[in-house]
């Protein structure tokens, strides 16, 4: 392969990268992380308890700190603070981050 | 009596395999820091608010989380070029090297870990994001000592 070869294929493998990247990630845009902050001994895919904040809220010691949840068509959470809305929300399954809410 | 001692010749490599070799560490590299830089520029907000959290980089937080990324772009486009890509090597290896010593410093400082990567590969444990940045690391190492015998 000549040098232009090669870098004609360096310029496709980081476009892919970056595309497959960014695809993953915008797909994910209706999934928050949302903290448990009243309920750290309830069920983790049980809505209750959650809600939302922007940064990371967690800390060491405990098992449910916060879980993925996608929120469909519900109105993104805009403040922190927010709770998880009861309906139309789905438990993101391995998302639960251990630890427990600031 | 006699004794002739013979040279034992070290690991043969073809320049062709050399010339793979080097070409597959350059475009792992690539799709490495491309992937993690998309994912960090389109999550920037929740990157920071962990960075944030480092007492390492703290108030430094969102120099640090524009930063990142766009050196793994600008990494990504110098080992693009066959010409230059030996100095992108250089710069990967002390990029990677710099994230492991980081990584390494919060898990054996025993300062509270942020829980989450920052999106990226985020399913990794710090340990796991340890080992694995040692093999990227050995994987610059690699190909810069192949390509330096190229010459």
């Amino acid at each position: 392969m000549n040098k232009i070869k090669k870098a004609a294929f360096g310029v496709l493998i980081a476009g892919l990268a970056f595309g497959f990247s960014a695809f993953t990630t915008i797909k994910k845009r209706s999934v928050y992380y949302y903290y448990q902050i009243n309920n750290p001994y309830g069920a983790p895919n049980s809505p209750s308890g959650y809600a939302y904040y922007s940064g990371d809220r967690c800390e060491p010691g405990g098992n449910l700190c916060s879980s993925q949840w996608d929120i469909g068509t519900n109105t993104p959470p805009a403040t922190d603070g927010q709770s998880l809305p009861s309906t139309g929300v789905t438990f993101q399954s391995g998302s639960v981050i251990n630890g427990h809410f600031e | 009596m006699q004794i002739t001692l013979n040279k034992q010749p070290g690991l043969h490599i073809s320049a062709k395999t050399r010339e793979i070799i080097v070409d597959i560490t350059v475009y792992l590299f690539i799709i490495l820091f491309m992937y993690t830089a998309a994912s960090k520029i389109l999550t920037v907000k929740a990157f920071a608010s962990t960075l944030a959290k480092s007492p390492l980089i703290g108030s430094y937080n969102m120099i640090v989380a524009y930063a990142v990324p766009i050196i793994e772009i600008i990494i990504s486009i110098v080992l693009i070029f066959p010409l230059v890509r030996k100095v992108g090597l250089y710069a990967s290896l002390l990029l990677m090297t710099a994230f492991t010593a980081y990584l390494s410093y919060m898990v054996l400082s025993g300062s509270k870990l942020p829980c989450h990567c920052g999106g990226v590969i985020s399913t990794m444990t710090w340990q796991q994001h340890i080992w694995f940045n040692l093999g990227f690391v050995a994987l610059a190492i690699i190909g810069l000592t192949i390509s330096r015998k190229k010459k």
